[in-house]
């Protein structure tokens, strides 16, 4: 119990002066438990880092252990097919370091610069120019003037009545170091002679790489299957 | 002292996660190619090496091959969550489907209307379509007393679909359009003399 520190008077829990002496209560004790627990501060805190990492530590280990031993089914997906079709044009696709090309970008790229081969035998030196043929947006100019002189058979094979076409473009041996992509390719183009249909089959090998942000063709490698 | 049990606190937090590799960051952007370089694991470059065949199967439209190989992915050792074996999954689902559609759209089909420039016009004929067992959107389409009288198609035309299983093919004046819709396949003739429809139906 508090008192007054002038007479000794006990003094109420409210009491703004003593009752004896008038003195009026200027400052109050503090209450004797405050000392007692800001000593148990710390401690208090301990246990309650100690019981959350404890709880946390052991969720995390039983969601790990039921995630390595159960197999959970997944439910039934597709691929949408703009996203793994030619539906969307490959050379508008831009890149970054944080938004690297995926395995399945460059192979479709490739794809899709097939079907500008047609096109591209009806390249003429003396009328065209190279800005005009869609093939150039995959590609450097070298590996474009490359390609002009490897599609020599398909080019004598065409007939301006019916166009050359894609057949079958089939992917082989596809390697990466993450700045280069190299990859090889089996690609045949059907033509018409005659009524007959007639095919055209090339070996080649792309390098493409990432030129500033969109995808490059740099060179082509391209030889004629005799069956 | 409060702040230094704050500080502390954090810390042991920061550590429950885990930064990931180079290799997780690769397997998870899909660019497997740059996984089968640097993986450090003998696992991880197998399950790379695989997924780049299969893409590749993938990309060239071998979707049995694709089958093939997506299940000796899911039956390796990953684990259920690993972005390998769930992409596998995906692209195998997508496959299985193809697949089934293009098997949907074999057989024979019936010319039962015919137009030119919206206007009817006697045409007649059949086409049986078969697909490639290999690569599944090359189709043989073989033209039975197909078009009009005294110019009947009777020869057989190997066309590769797109995977809308829609076709466009050039010719020096005009082109002409395949596209299956449901039970049906219409043939569209475009060129300086106008545009020529035919609409076949499955003949069951």
């Amino acid at each position: 119990m508090e008192r007054c520190s002038l007479c000794g008077t006990p003094l109420g829990y409210e009491d703004d002066a003593c009752s004896y002496c008038q003195h009026p209560v200027i400052a109050r004790k503090r209450p004797e438990t405050e000392p007692t627990s800001s000593a148990f501060r710390p401690v208090l805190l301990c246990i309650i880092i100690f019981f959350v990492l404890m709880t946390s530590s052991l969720f995390w280990y039983m969601t790990k252990d039921a995630s390595s031993s159960e197999v959970v089914p997944s439910p039934v997906q597709t691929w949408s097919l703009s996203e793994w079709s030619d539906e969307q044009v490959a050379y508008n696709q831009t890149y970054s370091k944080n938004k690297p090309p995926t395995s399945y970008d460059v192979l479709r790229f490739v794809r899709q610069y097939t079907g500008t081969v047609p096109e591209l035998i009806t390249f003429s030196t003396r009328y065209d120019s190279i800005e005009t043929f869609s093939s150039i947006q995959y590609m450097s100019s070298r590996a474009f003037k490359s390609e002009l002189q490897a599609l020599t058979a398909l080019r004598q094979k065409a007939t301006s009545a019916a166009p050359p076409r894609v057949h079958t473009v089939e992917f082989q041996d596809f390697s990466s170091d993450g700045s280069i992509y190299e990859l090889r390719t089996l690609e045949t183009y059907q033509t018409t002679q005659g009524n007959e249909p007639s095919f055209v089959t090339y070996r080649v090998q792309y390098r493409i790489q990432l030129h500033t942000d969109h995808l490059q063709i740099t060179h082509t490698t391209r030889t004629e299957v005799k069956t | 002292m409060r702040y230094t049990w704050m500080l502390l606190f954090c810390l042991i937090l920061s550590g429950c996660k885990e930064t990931p590799s180079n290799v997780q960051r690769e397997m998870e952007n899909d660019a497997y190619t740059q996984v089968v370089e640097r993986a450090t694991t003998e696992q991880d470059s197998q399950a790379a090496q695989t997924m780049v065949k299969l893409e590749q199967q993938f990309a060239s439209y071998h979707f049995k091959e694709v089958i093939r190989t997506a299940r000796t992915i899911e039956q390796s050792d990953l684990a259920p969550d690993h972005p390998i074996r769930e992409r596998a999954q995906l692209i195998e689902q997508t496959a299985q489907e193809k697949i089934k559609q293009v098997r949907q759209f074999e057989g024979t089909y019936e010319v039962e209307r015919s137009t030119f420039e919206n206007e009817p016009f006697e045409g007649s004929g059949r086409i049986h379509v078969s697909f490639d067992s290999r690569n599944t959107f090359v189709a043989s389409l073989q033209f039975d007393h197909f078009g009009t009288a005294g110019s009947f198609r009777n020869d057989t035309e190997v066309i590769r679909f797109e995977p809308d299983l829609s076709a466009r093919l050039f010719f020096s004046e005009g082109s002409v359009t395949y596209r299956f819709v449901r039970s049906s396949l219409r043939l569209t003739f475009e060129g300086p003399g106008g545009k020529k429809t035919y609409q076949l139906y499955e003949v069951t």
